[in-house]
């Protein structure tokens, strides 16, 4: 019976027509800019214009050699901030070296109304200004933390956000979004948020800034993530994530935190473009865990590297 | 000469047995001499079937063989070869039986098979008492070969087979319950008037009644038969003289009694002998040579007592309708456990018969409402034996066409009338008014009736062969004509294999579209059960008579037994017609003339 | 005296049963001559306005492509479902369709099954309005009036959104209807009441809750036996009715299937589920419930026809044989304030009763009239008639838009972009209605899975290992009942939208899962 069936469904299947596979590709909804793999055999700038620096100088603190000796990012937190890179640039085309710089001065920063710039003009003007004292040196840019995964996030910020990055990488910098980490979105989520901050003229994306998920956990989130952005590489801020994250997520100035594996542009993981300290260790995450302010805290400091060393992570 | 049969089984079945281990031992002993398996296989198969041969000769079968005229070496041949193809069959069959039905159901089934066939063929072939045994007729042996064949088949391909034989089932099922609803399809088909009102009779006829040792009914018979109300028509009882001389008396001075009514006939004496068409035949040549005058033929039996009011139905039915031939209703009455439907044979008798007469009398009761019906509107009409009224002109017809009127040579010659009939282009009406119907009773016994019905099954091949139905003129009626034919046959083998394709389904694991596909003729089967129910319940309310819980339980539970009984019957109906055997004395009135046959088939 | 009669030679005459079969066609013919020239211009317009923009007009919903996708298996893959059949409903249905298919070449013939599921509602549509038409002259309709119950069928907009979808009981119709018209044949057969109950078994086997209509079908079997064959044609029907559902359980004690337990689908289960187990839709009479915004909803594209069988009700009593089509319509009004579940379909099952009762009331009104007013010869026909008039007259606004939307379906676009750009050995998971069109017509494999088996599968869970695509509605992920569907709802979350077809609750958005997550 089942031998007649198939009989009958051969000769069906003579006049069934054979189904369409060909592929016949409608142009992309995104164009992605070529990657250019900056981190690729470059040195990462050591800035010792840092608060760090300037403590254990002025203390001869020589137990802060952990923190003081590595590559870090200079956050440019507003027009400030901007006047020092001129110094920087200068210093790093000298080396050779590859600055990695944080832009930091969105508006409503932090989603609070009085942080940041005041107005998109002004922010313009923060990033036009940030390009001209670059001049000809390639700096890696660390695009605004927070601003893509906060919860205040609008379509009006991203096309901000996205003008900015377009600006930045047209003059030739390295731009990474920051995406949150992998504790905070999904990385559908933050994909859709970081296409719409214009990620396609962006280099890649920063993950865990200033956060302490474990680097496994972040690299994981990262290529999921990269997978869904046209494969962009990212990097990840391993700063303060030598223990994982502190119990229920505690993000300011917890007791359990250590600095996490030094920075190094010589990375295999696929996707990955470096592992980079963003975040300063030492500096404080705000007005909490003993802390008064934002400024560097020799406490958070010694917390750090204590942790690393009882914890064995170099 | 004839041997207890239990003894026969028990030796057959000892001397099998000691051959067997004694095969066993020779094998095991000539492996161990370093004699390839198959070569130690076949040298011992050898052996033993010597062996086997001279113990079934001098013991299980010596009281046959003794004083028989068959050589000891054709018996010898004979045995070497059933014996041999028995177990090359079996040798060729495992292989393939055994992945269909599991090795240790494969190995255990064909040693019963073969055992079965074994005792068979010994006893009806190699060591039969008579020179040609009864089953040692190629026919047969080729018949049975096929039907091995068949059933090996059947067990490897169970898909294919449960699906023909579910559609065949259907088949048969689906016409027969549909033939059988024929007279209710339409309302009108059941309307009480739908015959009319008979009105005056118009037309003269005669009823021929052949009689042969039937001294204890000739006389109320023929009472009846003289008093019906019908102006003009003649009786004629044909006797035999010589060889009955007391229903001959009876019937002349029923003659002296009724005189210008009731003629007498007599059977010709120049014939070894008897059966109804030649009776028939011989009073339709006395009618001419005397002159009376008739337009109709009716037949009755020497022990039906018309209603009083059938002549006149008739003479209306055959103006009214045209019709050649009217068929008027015959029916078995005696269905139940009461003790009166066996006429005095006890209670015992009444209850263990009950089932099989039940749904004889059912039988009668569709088949003359609703199947003749059916038949006759389509134009195939084998008829009934009496209660059969012709018109004269078709009878004439037959004469020229046939040479004879009935048929001498056929056992079922109402069979091959009703053909002929309808091949003349005669249509056939069917009459079946409750009152009017012929009463009579069921076989004597079911060895009676399996009797009977070997004799009809056995007509109806006859009639086949003779192919007169091919020159019906549409394909329908060929078409039905086949089916009419065969249909005791199809019956048959569909009540033999409904339980086998059930078990199939069930056991083996079908897809399910097959298995419920083969659950349909059971569900069939079921509403023929139902439908026997309601039938018997309207019978018993049309005659007046009162049925028990216990007939119903009696009909349901014999159903299949009593198609079982049939499918008995179109067995040795086959084998007896492929032995060209049809010495049939056809009364089981005349007891004292059955031939030897007899006592086979009944055995 | 002779006995020979003169015609004696043309009795014999038998004539072929081909030849009487022709003759019978065409006496048939002649007899219904004015009912065929009435009826065909009938089924042209209905025929007209079912077909014109079907493919474009309603929205494409599920059921329609789990049908389909089922009617596929059974041509394709000799099995009742792509996924292990649960008996959520009788398969006669989809059998119904795939043997359409078998027969014509169905998904052949069409670039898209939802196509030919169209198809097959047309020809359902036509044979029900001719259904309707036979049934209102058996029930004693004129013949201007059962055209005009056809013509409401045809032409009610609420009827032509509904009928226009694959639904089951868009096939239930024509068998239930078919029914009713063997219940009432004139002949009174065994054979036209076991036909009836054979099609009432078949409109059970298309979809179990026709099975509510037994006593309105067994109240019109009633009216019409005769007492010369009554216990036969009982016991007849009976058995083809009840052998032919019967089949049903059959099946699934066949396979084991039939009670509850470990590893395997239940009859049973899925029965207790569908009577007990569904989340109530409230009585309609209960505002705010949802049986009652589903009753709006239907108003809102037509009250007339729904409302009118209602007021029709008391009127059809009058004629004894518009009862059981009175009754078979209080029946499904019940069901749907008695506070069970309601599928939103249901309305279907209204509809032919309420196209035959107000058309059969509008016959007794004019009925009525013609006694008031002497010589109005016609007035029952002419108020039938004017009936169906008028409303079309009122339907037309609506209608027009129907048969003219442009747009083609989202999820039709969508389809069109996986095909062009999705290579074939993705896992897809898709909405119902697109799955036979991507396995069908453009070949992926593995084939791509149903978004709602993704949960309820457990053959399908447990065989999941990735994810490439989801290709479903938005009202999957936006509407109260998303939850239905946690995985897919956790695949979207690691997936980013790569085109998006039309907007709201109907748009597509074709998602692109991470390579690097899996479910």
């Amino acid at each position: 019976m089942r031998m007649l069936i198939v009989v009958l469904l051969i000769v069906l299947a003579g006049c069934a027509r054979a189904p369409d596979t060909t592929l016949k590709p409608w142009p992309p909804q995104v164009a992605y800019a070529p990657l250019r793999h900056p981190f690729k055999g470059a040195d990462l700038h050591r800035d010792t214009d840092s608060a760090a620096m300037r403590y254990r100088l002025a203390n001869g603190a020589a137990w802060l050699a952990p923190i003081t000796g590595r590559p870090q990012a200079r956050w440019i937190n507003g027009p400030a901030d901007l006047e020092p890179l001129r110094a920087v640039a200068a210093q790093a085309r000298l080396q050779r070296t590859l600055p990695v710089l944080v832009a930091y001065y969105l508006p409503h920063r932090g989603c609070a109304k009085d942080q940041g710039a005041r107005g998109e003009a002004a922010y313009q003007r923060y990033i036009g200004r940030l390009i001209r004292l670059l001049g000809a040196t390639h700096a890696a840019i660390i695009m605004e933390p927070d601003a893509v995964a906060a919860d205040c996030f609008t379509r009006e910020r991203g096309t901000l956000i996205a003008a900015s990055v377009r600006r930045l990488a047209e003059a030739g910098h390295h731009v990474y979004i920051d995406a949150g980490h992998s504790a905070w979105r999904t990385t559908g989520e933050t994909a859709e948020r970081l296409l719409a901050s214009g990620i396609q003229h962006a280099e890649g994306f920063a993950v865990n800034v200033s956060n302490r998920q474990t680097t496994d956990d972040s690299y994981r989130w990262g290529r999921e993530l990269s997978s869904l952005v046209g494969g962009r590489e990212f990097v990840i801020d391993t700063s303060r994530n030598g223990l994982g994250p502190p119990p229920e997520n505690e993000w300011c100035n917890p007791r359990r935190q250590a600095l996490g594996q030094e920075p190094t542009t010589e990375v295999v993981a696929p996707g990955l473009a470096a592992l980079l300290w963003i975040k300063r260790p030492g500096e404080s995450d705000g007005i909490c865990g003993g802390e008064d302010t934002y400024l560097f805290s020799p406490r958070q400091a010694r917390l750090l590297i204590d942790n690393a060393e009882s914890s064995g992570v170099r | 000469m004839r041997v207890p049969v239990r003894r026969e089984h028990v030796l057959f079945a000892f001397v099998g047995l000691s051959v067997a281990v004694l095969g066993h031992l020779l094998l095991a002993l000539f492996i161990r001499q370093g004699l390839q398996p198959a070569v130690a296989n076949v040298l011992q198969f050898a052996i033993t079937l010597q062996i086997s041969f001279a113990a079934n000769y001098a013991l299980t079968w010596h009281p046959r063989v003794s004083g028989s005229d068959v050589s000891l070496g054709t018996r010898w041949r004979r045995y070497q070869l059933a014996r041999g193809a028995s177990a090359v069959l079996n040798a060729v069959a495992f292989p393939f039986l055994a992945p269909a039905v599991g090795t240790a159901t494969a190995y255990w089934g064909l040693v019963v098979a073969c055992a079965v066939v074994n005792f068979c063929s010994d006893k009806y072939w190699s060591f039969s008492p008579r020179r040609r045994s009864t089953l040692a007729h190629p026919r047969v042996l080729l018949g049975g070969l096929a039907t091995v064949l068949l059933v090996l088949a059947s067990a490897i391909f169970a898909d294919y087979f449960l699906i023909g034989v579910s559609l065949f089932m259907l088949l048969v099922s689906g016409t027969t319950v549909t033939f059988q609803l024929y007279k209710w399809w339409w309302p009108e088909h059941n309307d009480p008037h739908r015959y009319g009102d008979p009105g005056e009779p118009r037309l003269p006829g005669v009823i021929l009644v052949p009689m042969r040792f039937e001294e204890a009914v000739a006389g109320h018979t023929l009472e009846r038969l003289a008093t019906l109300d019908h102006p003009g028509y003649t009786v004629v009882a044909i006797v035999d003289h010589a060889d009955d001389p007391g229903t001959a008396a009876i019937a002349h001075a029923k003659a002296r009694e009724h005189p210008g009514r009731i003629l007498v006939c007599a059977y010709p004496e120049d014939t070894e002998v008897h059966n109804k068409p030649t009776a028939l035949n011989a009073a339709m040549r006395m009618l001419e040579d005397q002159g009376v005058r008739f337009e109709w033929i009716g037949v009755a039996d020497a022990e039906d007592l018309f209603h009083p009011g059938l002549l006149r139905m008739v003479d209306h039915r055959f103006r009214a309708s045209g019709a050649g031939i009217v068929q008027c209703g015959v029916q078995l009455m005696n269905f139940g456990c009461a003790p009166h439907a066996v006429a005095g044979r006890g209670w015992w008798h009444a209850h263990t018969s009950a089932w099989w007469r039940a749904a004889n009398c059912l039988e009668y009761f569709k088949w003359f409402q609703s199947r003749l019906k059916m038949q006759a509107r389509i134009g195939v009409m084998p008829l009934g034996g009496n209660t059969v009224f012709f018109r004269r002109q078709l009878l004439e017809d037959l004469r020229e066409r046939y040479g004879s009127y009935w048929d001498e040579d056929c056992l079922t010659e109402d069979c091959k009338i009703g053909i002929a009939a309808s091949v003349l282009r005669y249509p056939v009406d069917v009459v079946y008014v409750d009152e009017m119907v012929t009463r009579e009773e069921t076989p004597e016994s079911l060895r009676a009736l399996v009797r009977q019905r070997v004799r009809w099954m056995q007509g109806f091949i006859q009639v086949f062969l003779t192919g007169e139905w091919l020159r019906l003129p549409t394909r329908t009626q060929r078409v039905l004509a086949v089916y009419v034919l065969g249909f005791q046959f199809f019956q048959a083998f569909v009540a033999v294999l409904a339980p086998v394709a059930l078990l199939l389904a069930l056991l083996h694991k079908a897809p399910e579209a097959i298995t419920l596909l083969a659950t349909l003729p059971l569900a069939l089967t079921l509403l023929n059960s139902l439908l026997d129910i309601q039938l018997l319940a309207q019978f018993g309310r049309t005659f007046g008579e009162r049925v028990r819980l216990r007939d119903y339980v009696g009909l349901v539970l014999g159903a299949w037994p009593y198609q079982l009984a049939l499918s008995y019957a179109a067995l040795w109906a086959m084998i007896r017609h492929l032995r060209r055997r049809t010495d049939w004395v056809k009364t089981t009135h005349q007891g004292a003339h059955l031939d030897t046959d007899r006592v086979l088939v009944t055995r | 005296m002779s006995i020979m009669l003169e015609n004696t030679a043309e009795i014999r005459q038998r004539v072929s049963a081909r030849h009487r079969l022709l003759g019978l066609g065409r006496a048939w013919l002649r007899l219904h001559r004015r009912s065929l020239l009435l009826l065909a211009p009938v089924l042209v317009v209905a025929g007209t306005i079912h077909a014109w923009g079907m493919a474009t007009y309603p929205r494409w919903v599920d059921d329609p492509g789990t049908y389909l996708s089922q009617a596929w298996s059974v041509q394709y893959l000799l099995a009742l479902s792509p996924y292990s059949y649960f008996y959520d409903h009788t398969p006669a249905g989809w059998l119904q369709i795939a043997l359409w298919s078998v027969l014509t070449n169905g998904f052949n013939r069409h670039d898209s099954a939802i196509d030919f599921g169209n198809e097959c509602m047309l020809i359902a549509k036509l044979v029900s309005c001719a259904l309707i038409f036979a049934l209102g002259r058996r029930a004693g309709l004129s013949r201007v009036g059962s055209a005009a119950g056809a013509l409401l069928l045809a032409l009610s907009p609420l009827a032509l959104t509904y009928t226009r979808w694959t639904f089951l009981d868009n096939l239930v119709t024509p068998w239930l209807l078919l029914a009713f018209v063997l219940a009432y044949s004139p002949r009174r057969t065994i054979g036209a009441a076991m036909g009836a109950a054979a099609a009432f078994a078949m409109a059970a086997l298309t979809k179990e809750t026709a099975l509510v209509l037994l006593p309105a079908f067994a109240y019109a079997m009633a009216q019409n036996l005769d007492r010369r064959n009554r216990p036969q044609v009982i016991v007849m029907a009976a058995f083809a009715g009840i052998l032919l559902m019967a089949l049903y359980p059959l099946f699934a004690i066949y396979k084991g299937e039939l009670l509850p337990g470990q590893g395997h689908n239940s009859l049973l289960e899925t029965a207790y589920w569908q009577l007990a187990g569904r989340q109530p839709s409230g009585s309609a009479l209960d505002p705010g419930s949802p049986a009652r915004s589903l009753v709006d909803s239907w108003f809102g594209l037509d009250p007339y026809l729904l409302v009118g069988g209602l007021v029709a009700l008391p009127a059809a009593l009058v004629a004894r044989r518009l009862r059981p089509a009175a009754l078979a319509l209080v029946i499904q009004w019940l069901l749907l304030v008695r506070g069970g579940y309601v599928p939103y379909m249901h309305v279907i099952t209204l509809l032919p009763w309420s196209a035959l009762l107000l058309a059969g009331a509008a016959e007794q009104v004019g009925g009525t009239l013609r006694l008031a007013i002497e010589r109005a010869r016609g007035a029952r026909q002419a108020a039938a008639g004017a009936c169906a008039v008028a409303l079309a007259v009122v339907w037309a606004p609506a209608l027009w838009p129907m048969m003219t939307v442009r747009e083609p379906p989202p999820l039709r676009s969508a389809t069109a972009w996986v095909a062009d750009n999705v290579p074939r050995d993705k896992v897809l998971v898709v909405h119902d209605a697109i799955w036979t069109d991507l396995v069908h017509y453009k070949g992926f494999s593995p084939r791509p899975i149903i978004a709602y088996k993704l949960d309820t599968d457990p053959a399908v869970v447990s065989a999941l290992e990735r994810i490439d695509y989801l290709v479903v509605p938005n009202w999957y992920y936006d509407s109260p009942d998303a939850a239905r569907y946690p995985t897919l709802l956790e695949a979207r979350k690691h997936a980013v939208v790569e085109i998006a077809f039309g907007a709201g609750d109907n748009g597509v958005r074709v998602y692109r899962v991470s390579d690097f997550w899996k479910p």
